[in-house]
C-alpha cells in the first residue's frame, strides 16, 4: 500500500506542477513541495509492502527505493541550481511524471509489464520536458523522441517474447536467442544514447531543459536497462555461452561507444553536449554488461546504475552553474574559470572520481566485475582504463579552467559570498561607481544598459544599444527573475544620479585577487542585482555605461520609490547577492552525493545484490 | 485454433494495411480503430471481461486522440511503399507467421497471433521509418506496437490481466503522445508535417555561435 500511497502523492505533485508551470513564483513553490513530499513518500515506502490485484503484483524491493530515491534527492538538487539561474519550468513535473511509472516498472516482476510500465515514462517525461515552449526545431527533436521510444518499447516486448524465460515457456533455440539478445540491447541502447544511436543526446542536449537531462538520458534508460537485465538473467543467461557471435557483436558496440563518446565529447564546444556526451560514453559500459551475461557482473551494474544517474545530475547541475557564473556555456570562453570558481571545480574533481572510482567502490567493482567477464587479464588495470575515458572530458574542462582567465572568467563575479556587503546595506538598492574591465561585446548584463547622457549610442555613432549581448539562457529557460521596473528604467535613462554608497562603509572589490578588476582609486562595489544587472559605471567601448540601480528597501537605508520590484527585492537582496556561490554550493553537495552513491552508500550494493533475480543456471558464461 | 483468434487476426491485418496505406486520414483512422479494438480478441484463452473491457476502453480512447490529430491532416499522403506493396508484404508475413515452425520458435498462444504480429510489424516499419506527418508516424507506431502485443501473445501466451492494464496504459500514453506532438506540430508549424520543421534553430550556423532557438 505504500508504493500506491507514493504513487498517488507523486501523480498529484506531478500534476500540480505541469498547471502551475508557467507561474514562476508558484510553480517554484509548488514544483519544490512535490518532489519534497515525493521524497517523503519514497523513503515512506516498506521494503517488501506488497501489492496484489488484477491477477498480478507489485512489491517494493529496497533496490528500486533506492533507485528511485537517489533521482529524486539529484533531481531536486539540480532544480535548485536551476532555479538560481532560470526557470525551468517543464523539469519538475517531468521528473515527478517520470517517477511514478518507474517505480511501478521496477516493482513489478513481470518483465513485460515493467517495460510498458518505464515505456510509458519515457513517453510522459519527453512530452512534458519538450512540449513547451514550442519551436520547430523542438517539436522535430520531440517527433524523434516520441518514435525512438515507442520503438524502443517495440523491441523491448519483442525480445521479451521471442524468449520469454518463465517455466512454462519451452526453452529457444540458441538463433532465436541471439536475435533476442540483440533486439534487446538496440532497445536499451537506443535509449542510452549509444553509439550509432548518438545523435539523441546531442539534440536532447540542444532542445531539452538542463534539467530533464538526467532523467531522459539516464534515469529512465537506467531503469531500462534494470529491466531488461533482470529479463537477460533469466532467459539469456542460461544459454549464453553459445553466443559468442551475438555477444561479440554487443561488446563491439560497447567499446565504440566507449571510445567514441569520449571523442565526441572532446570535441564538442558546449559544455551541455559535453556532458551528454559523456553520459554516452559512460553507458558503454552498460551494454558492456549484456554481453557480459555473467551473475556478478549483473549485481555490480545495478549497484552502478544508480551512481550513473548521480554522476549524470552532478555533470547537468555542473553546466547549469558554470553558465550562470560565466553567463556562456562553450568551452573556449571559459578559460581560466578555476579561478571564479574553486568550489565548481571541486564538485568536477569528485564527480570526476565517482565515475572512475575506486577499489572497493561500487563503480569500480562493476567495472571490473563487467570487464573480467568479458575478457580475460587483470580486471583493475582494465577498470581504471575503461573509466579514464570518460574522465578525459573532464580533465579537459580542468586544464581549461587552469589556463590564464579570459574575458568570461573577468567579468564574472566569482563564488566570494557577499553576505557581509548585503547585511550592512550594500545590498541592491545603492547602486555604487564601478568601472569593470569589460571588452566589447563581452556578456555582462541582462537589461537595459544606459550611458551616463541617457543616450543609446555606441562608438560609431549609431542609434541603439551598445554591443553588449544578453547573458545566453538555455532553450525553455526563463529568467529566474522579473525583469527591472520601468519606472528605474526611466528614472536612470533620465541621467538621474544613482545613490552613493553611505559613508563610513569601505567599498569592496568584486574580486581583490584580480588586479584588473579593481579601478584606479581603490576597489569599488559592483552589485548583480535582480535580473543579472551589475550596477554601477562601466567603460565599453569608448562609453562610460550606468546600469541602473533597483531601489529595494533596505534596513538602516532611506527606502527607495514604492515599486514592486523594490518591494520584493528587500526580501530576496541577500539570495541576490549570493546566488553564484549558493549554486556552486548546491552543485558540490551534488556532487558529494554522486560520490557516497559511487561508493554504494546506503545498503546499495547489498541491495542489489539481494533484489536480482537469480538466473536459472548459475555458471558463469565464458566471454564472447 | 478456434475462429475468434482467427477471424480477428485477418480483421486486425487488414486494419494494419488499412491504417498505415490509406491516403485519407479519416480512412487510416478507422483502420487503426479495427486494430485497437480487435487486436485483444486474438488470444487463446480470451482475456477475462474486466480486462478486455479496459483494452478496448483504451482502444478508443487512443483512437479518438488520434481523430483529434487526423483532423489537422493534410492531403492524401498513403504508405511509403504504396498500397499493393504494403498488401503484398503483409500477405506474405500473414503467410510466413501462420507456419507452423516459423523462426523455430515454440508458442504458447495460436498460430494466428503470430501470423498478425508479423503482418502488423512489417505494415508498420516504413509507417514509421518514413513518416511524413505526426498522425502517420502515430498510426505507424500504434500498429506497431499493437503487432508486437499480439506476437507476444502468440509466443508467451495470454496476457495475465495486470499485463493487460498494462498494455492499456501504454496504449494510451503512446495515443496521447501523437495526439501532443500532433498539435505541437500544428502550433509551431500550423501543419502536421514533420518534414517542414527546421533541420536545427536559426537554420545553418556559423560556428561557435550559440544553439538558443528563439523562445
Amino acid at each position: 500500500m505504500s508504493l500506491l500511497v507514493f504513487a498517488a502523492v507523486t501523480s498529484a505533485a506531478a500534476a500540480a506542477a505541469f498547471v502551475t508551470r508557467n507561474w514562476r513564483r508558484v510553480g517554484t513553490l509548488v514544483a519544490f513541495a512535490g518532489l519534497v513530499l515525493a521524497l517523503g513518500a519514497a523513503l515512506a515506502v516498506e521494503v517488501g509492502d506488497r501489492f496484489e490485484a488484477a491477477g498480478g503484483a507489485i512489491e517494493a524491493t529496497a533496490y528500486g527505493r533506492l533507485f528511485v530515491l537517489v533521482g529524486l534527492v539529484t533531481a531536486i538538487l539540480v532544480l535548485v541550481a536551476a532555479r538560481l539561474t532560470a526557470w525551468q519550468r517543464n523539469g519538475p513535473a517531468a521528473v515527478l511524471g517520470g517517477a511514478v511509472s518507474l517505480a511501478f516498472g521496477l516493482a513489478t516482476p513481470d518483465v513485460a509489464i515493467g517495460l510498458l510500465a518505464v515505456g510509458g515514462a519515457a513517453l510522459v517525461a519527453t512530452l512534458v520536458a519538450l512540449v513547451a515552449p514550442l519551436t520547430p526545431w523542438r517539436v522535430r527533436v520531440l517527433a524523434r523522441e516520441v518514435r525512438g521510444a515507442a520503438v524502443s518499447l517495440i523491441l523491448g516486448i519483442v525480445a521479451v517474447s521471442l524468449v520469454p524465460g518463465s517455466e512454462q515457456a519451452v526453452p529457444a533455440g540458441r538463433a532465436v536467442t541471439g536475435i533476442a539478445l540483440v533486439v534487446a540491447v538496440t532497445a536499451v541502447g537506443h535509449r542510452l544514447a549509444a553509439v550509432p544511436f548518438h545523435a539523441r543526446a546531442s539534440r536532447l542536449a540542444e532542445a531539452a531543459p538542463t534539467l530533464g537531462l538526467p532523467l531522459l538520458l539516464a534515469w529512465i534508460p537506467a531503469a531500462w536497462a534494470i529491466v531488461l537485465l533482470d529479463w537477460a538473467g533469466a532467459a539469456i543467461m542460461p544459454t549464453g555461452a553459445g553466443l559468442g557471435l551475438e555477444r561479440g557483436l554487443v561488446a563491439a558496440i560497447a567499446a565504440t561507444t566507449l571510445i567514441l563518446g569520449t571523442v565526441a565529447a572532446l570535441v564538442q564546444d558546449e559544455i551541455e553536449k559535453t556532458a551528454a556526451y559523456t553520459v554516452v560514453a559512460s553507458g558503454g559500459l552498460v551494454v558492456l554488461g549484456f554481453a557480459a551475461l555473467d551473475g556478478a557482473a549483473r549485481d555490480g551494474l545495478r549497484a552502478w546504475l544508480p551512481a550513473f544517474v548521480a554522476f549524470t545530475a552532478g555533470l547537468a547541475g555542473w553546466t547549469i552553474a558554470i553558465r550562470g557564473a560565466f553567463g556562456t556555456g562553450r568551452v573556449h570562453d571559459l578559460a581560466g574559470w578555476i579561478r571564479r570558481a574553486p568550489v565548481l571545480a571541486a564538485a568536477l574533481v569528485a564527480i570526476g572520481v565517482a565515475i572512475v572510482g575506486w577499489p572497493g567502490a561500487a563503480t569500480w567493482e562493476a567495472r571490473a566485475a563487467v570487464l573480467k567477464a568479458i575478457v580475460d587479464g587483470p580486471a583493475p588495470v582494465l577498470a581504471v582504463l575503461a573509466g579514464i575515458t570518460p574522465v578525459l572530458v573532464l580533465v579537459r574542462l580542468v586544464v581549461v579552467g587552469a589556463a590564464r582567465p579570459g574575458p568570461a572568467a573577468i567579468a564574472a563575479t566569482g563564488e566570494r559570498p557577499r553576505w557581509g556587503a548585503a547585511v550592512l546595506g550594500l545590498g541592491p538598492g545603492s547602486a555604487h561607481r564601478a568601472t569593470s574591465p569589460v571588452p566589447a561585446g563581452q556578456a555582462i548584463a541582462r537589461g537595459p544598459v544606459v550611458p551616463d547622457d541617457g543616450s543609446l549610442q555606441d562608438s560609431d555613432g549609431d542609434a541603439g544599444p551598445p554591443a553588449l549581448s544578453a547573458t545566453e539562457e538555455r532553450p525553455g529557460d526563463e529568467p529566474a527573475e522579473d525583469p527591472p521596473d520601468p519606472a528605474d528604467e526611466a528614472a536612470a535613462a533620465a541621467g538621474e544620479p544613482a545613490a552613493q554608497p553611505p559613508a563610513g562603509v569601505p567599498p569592496v572589490a568584486d574580486d581583490p585577487a584580480d588586479p584588473a578588476s579593481e579601478p584606479p582609486g581603490g576597489p569599488e562595489l559592483p552589485w548583480r542585482g535582480r535580473a543579472g544587472l551589475v550596477s554601477g559605471a562601466h567603460r565599453v567601448r569608448g562609453h562610460r555605461l550606468v546600469l541602473p540601480a533597483l531601489r529595494p528597501t533596505v534596513p538602516g537605508l532611506p527606502p527607495g520609490p514604492p515599486s514592486s520590484d523594490g518591494r520584493r527585492m528587500a526580501a530576496g537582496h541577500l539570495l541576490d547577492a549570493n546566488r553564484t556561490p549558493i549554486r556552486s554550493a548546491v552543485v558540490f553537495l551534488l556532487a558529494v552525493t554522486t560520490l557516497l552513491a559511487a561508493a554504494g552508500a546506503f545498503g546499495l550494493r547489498e541491495a542489489a545484490a539481494e533484489a536480482a533475480p537469480r538466473p536459472v543456471a548459475a555458471e558463469a558464461s565464458p566471454g564472447p | 485454433m478456434t475462429l475468434i483468434p482467427v477471424a480477428a487476426a485477418v480483421a486486425v491485418v487488414l486494419g494494419a494495411v488499412v491504417g498505415t496505406a490509406a491516403r485519407s486520414a479519416r480512412v487510416a483512422l478507422l483502420g487503426l480503430a479495427v486494430v485497437l479494438l480487435f487486436s485483444p480478441f486474438i488470444a487463446d484463452p480470451l482475456p477475462d471481461t474486466l480486462p478486455l473491457t479496459i483494452r478496448l476502453v483504451a482502444g478508443t480512447l487512443a483512437g479518438y486522440l488520434l481523430l483529434v490529430t487526423a483532423r489537422r491532416a493534410a492531403g492524401p499522403v498513403g504508405s511509403p511503399l504504396g498500397a499493393a506493396a504494403s498488401l503484398a508484404a503483409t500477405a506474405a508475413a500473414f503467410a510466413a507467421g501462420l507456419q507452423p515452425f516459423t523462426l523455430g520458435l515454440a508458442r504458447l498462444g495460436p498460430d494466428a497471433a503470430m501470423a498478425a504480429g508479423l503482418a502488423c510489424l512489417v505494415v508498420a516499419l516504413p509507417a514509421v521509418v518514413a513518416a511524413r506527418d505526426a498522425f502517420r508516424l502515430g498510426t505507424g507506431l500504434l500498429v506497431g506496437l499493437s503487432g508486437a502485443l499480439v506476437l507476444r501473445a502468440a509466443l508467451a501466451g495470454s496476457p495475465s490481466p495486470a499485463e493487460e492494464v498494462a498494455i492499456a496504459f501504454a496504449i494510451v500514453t503512446l495515443g496521447g503522445a501523437v495526439a501532443i506532438l500532433g498539435a505541437a506540430a500544428s502550433g509551431a508549424t500550423g501543419a502536421l508535417g514533420l518534414d517542414d520543421l527546421a533541420t536545427h534553430p536559426g537554420g545553418a550556423r556559423r560556428r561557435g555561435s550559440p544553439p538558443v532557438p528563439p523562445r
